[in-house]
């Protein structure tokens, strides 16, 4: 578990631009970049929120990805939460 | 000599602003009314000088470097997010009195962390655009750590707070100083209760924060808030520095609506110094805000 690792990837990419384009671009590329466990690696690149959850990420981060990454309702996120995975950008991440 | 001349309780809602129409009219312009309410009696005490003590919501500070409280004691400007009507722009600032409530922290146990340019988060901004922008009042905003671990203790905030009050009351300058604590009461932000209001609590902590008893705030446990007022109820930390920053004080509600429409328990409050005797005086001015 590397809690800080999850919060550093998910905090770059809500917050820095070029970061967040560098995810999208090329998220195995990105996903190097941080000291995360293969389960960890495979929840940021798919967007996993509710295992992001489980591995003890920030709420307020997982809210940010999702008003980046969704459709920016509260309905919508809970739904995600509850595992109604709807987010299109998912891509299938190099478990590393 | 400077003096704190008043304080205020608001929230800094962002939902008020990205979702403006979720709850009922009636709701919305109670809202409205409260801000404008508290933005009148800012203009009553003829401030000079906001502080604004807020929140991060890992926006403005990320795993790098997580300050437990900071002072943005240079140029300033907000707000970091898109808020509809609230286009980024510099805000006045005040960097003397700033500056002198660094060094006064640092001399009397206070480790400051400063920013000598800081774009402010909504936890600030919205204050600011709702109460202080209209007439260009110099801002000062302060940021503890309510939202990221590890929080600024409960009892540390009171201590800050008493620090700035010291710190005001030692600048040789003819200040006016109003001090804003921001921050919505229970609210759960990103965890799957979001949306749950709990009014129950809210009531507790505006009973509390009335009776301008900083002791049984400061005395809540993080579990117990995060059980009952969310992650966002954390924030609490910032009625507490700024009731502090106050010395003996006591509350007068202006307005309370629980808005689950926008994740909040949304609270709004003067805070009086003790022996001045003006909270009910004013509180006839609230009738009709306040639910």
């Amino acid at each position: 578990m590397s809690r800080s690792g999850v919060d550093k990837a998910l905090y770059d990419i809500v917050a820095d631009r070029q970061a967040r384009a560098g995810f999208l671009s090329d998220a195995d590329g990105f996903l190097d970049r941080y000291r995360l466990s293969p389960e960890e690696r495979w929840a940021v690149g798919y967007v996993d929120l509710p295992v992001l959850l489980e591995c003890g990420a920030n709420p307020m981060l997982l809210w940010g990805m999702w008003m980046t990454f969704g459709d920016r309702s509260l309905s919508g996120y809970l739904s995600e939460l509850d595992g109604n995975r709807t987010l299109s950008l998912r891509k299938e991440p190099d478990r590393g | 000599m400077a003096e704190l001349v008043g304080g205020f309780l608001v929230p800094h809602d962002p939902m008020v602003i990205t979702d403006p129409h979720a709850p009922s009219e009636a709701v919305r312009d109670r809202i409205a009314a409260a801000y404008d309410e508290v933005a009148r009696r800012v203009a009553g005490l003829a401030a000079t000088t906001l502080i604004i003590i807020g929140t991060d919501h890992y926006l403005l500070f990320g795993p790098g470097c997580l300050p437990q409280a900071l002072i943005g004691s240079g140029d300033v400007e907000g707000p970091l997010e898109r808020l509809p009507g609230m286009r980024r722009r510099p805000f006045p600032d005040n960097k003397p009195l700033a500056r002198h409530l660094v060094d006064h922290g640092h001399r009397t146990g206070i480790d400051w962390a400063v920013a000598d340019s800081l774009t402010v988060d909504h936890s600030v901004a919205i204050p600011y655009f709702r109460i202080g922008a209209d007439t260009d009042l110099p801002v000062i905003p302060i940021y503890l750590a309510c939202g990221v671990e590890p929080l600024l203790p409960l009892p540390r905030a009171a201590q800050i707070g008493a620090n700035l009050k010291d710190a005001v009351e030692s600048w040789d300058a003819d200040e006016r100083v109003v001090v804003i604590g921001s921050g919505g009461i229970s609210h759960w932000v990103g965890t799957p209760e979001m949306g749950r209001v709990n009014e129950r609590f809210d009531r507790r902590v505006l009973d509390l924060v009335t009776a301008g008893d900083v002791e049984t705030l400061v005395s809540f446990s993080d579990d117990y808030i995060r059980e009952n007022g969310g992650n966002g109820g954390l924030e609490i930390r910032n009625f507490v520095a700024a009731m502090a920053a106050l010395g003996p004080c006591a509350g007068g509600v202006i307005a309370y609506e629980a808005v689950p429409e926008w994740i909040t328990g949304l609270g709004f409050v003067e805070l009086v110094r003790a022996g001045t005797g003006d909270v009910a005086e004013r509180d006839d001015t609230a009738e009709g805000i306040a639910s």
